[in-house]
């Protein structure tokens, strides 16, 4: 993820949120009843650290719970942040499709395509899904974005 | 006919009269701001081209700072190029950390594993 500094409250929530099993859930609302919210009426009261509250409260969260993880979540944004990094990746959104990077909203059937040839890929090779990722994605893909060294 | 051309002669001279030559205004300016047109013409030949050295080496030195300016930009492109992913190649960020904290979607035994990197804004 790459958090821009109005969200950051937001961000933290959807990681603590993640730790009651319930990210998505977090996700799909704080988008709604959040952001979307604060474009139309652009009021950033809906960014708020009270409507956060309130949102993960309303999808059934334990909100004390939730903000005593906040702290602890600093870190895991951080290194998520800092992964991205790794990969050159600075503006949102962006994808790595079993490891094939697609940078910025394509279309939809673009990204079918992909998909359905990663998915064909996948399925040649004979290794469980379970393991897919790690073992031919993360075993022989890059792990940063190589750079030549400095002359 | 002939009037009108005398009248037209008369108007011209008279012009001529009030108006002095813009070429007059050039030499004057030229002796008051130093005396560029003194002394014979080797000397002044000299002098011009002492200047015209002074006027190309300051056209090169702008070339140099354009040209460098120009290699700057260049590198800069090519590094913020290099850094970024390019098609073809299996980038693979290490998300164990994020499937362990549960800020994941669908099955587990999923062949293709769509990472992204998003936003809330």
């Amino acid at each position: 993820m790459v958090v821009h500094p109005q969200v950051q409250q937001a961000h933290l929530a959807g990681c603590a949120a993640a730790k009651q099993g319930k990210f998505p859930e977090f996700y799909n609302a704080f988008w709604e009843r959040a952001y979307k919210a604060y474009q139309e009426k652009r009021d950033p009261s809906f960014l708020s650290e009270e409507n956060v509250y309130k949102i993960a409260g309303d999808i059934g969260l334990d909100v004390g719970r939730l903000k005593g993880d906040l702290a602890g979540c600093n870190a895991v944004v951080q290194a998520d942040q800092e992964e991205l990094q790794k990969f050159g990746v600075n503006g949102t959104p962006a994808f790595f499709i079993n490891g094939e990077f697609v940078g910025g909203g394509i279309p939809k059937e673009a990204f079918k395509q992909i998909i359905d040839k990663k998915l064909q890929i996948a399925q040649a090779s004979g290794v469980p899904g379970a393991e897919y990722y790690e073992k031919e994605i993360r075993g022989k893909g890059e792990t940063s974005v190589q750079r030549r060294p400095k002359q | 006919m002939k009037l009108a051309w005398f009248a037209a002669a008369l108007l011209a001279t008279l012009g001529c009269e009030k108006e002095p030559s813009k070429l007059d205004k050039v030499a004057a300016s030229a002796e008051a701001g130093g005396g560029a047109v003194s002394g014979d013409l080797e000397a002044r030949v000299a002098r011009l081209e002492k200047k015209l050295a002074k006027v190309d080496q300051g056209a090169l030195d702008l070339l140099a700072d354009v040209y460098k300016q120009r290699e700057q930009q260049q590198a800069q492109q090519r590094e913020q190029a290099e850094s970024q992913p390019k098609p073809g190649v299996i980038y693979a960020p290490d998300i164990q950390s994020t499937v362990a904290l549960g800020a994941v979607e669908g099955s587990p035994e999923a062949l293709v594993t769509i990472v992204e990197a998003w936003d809330f804004a």
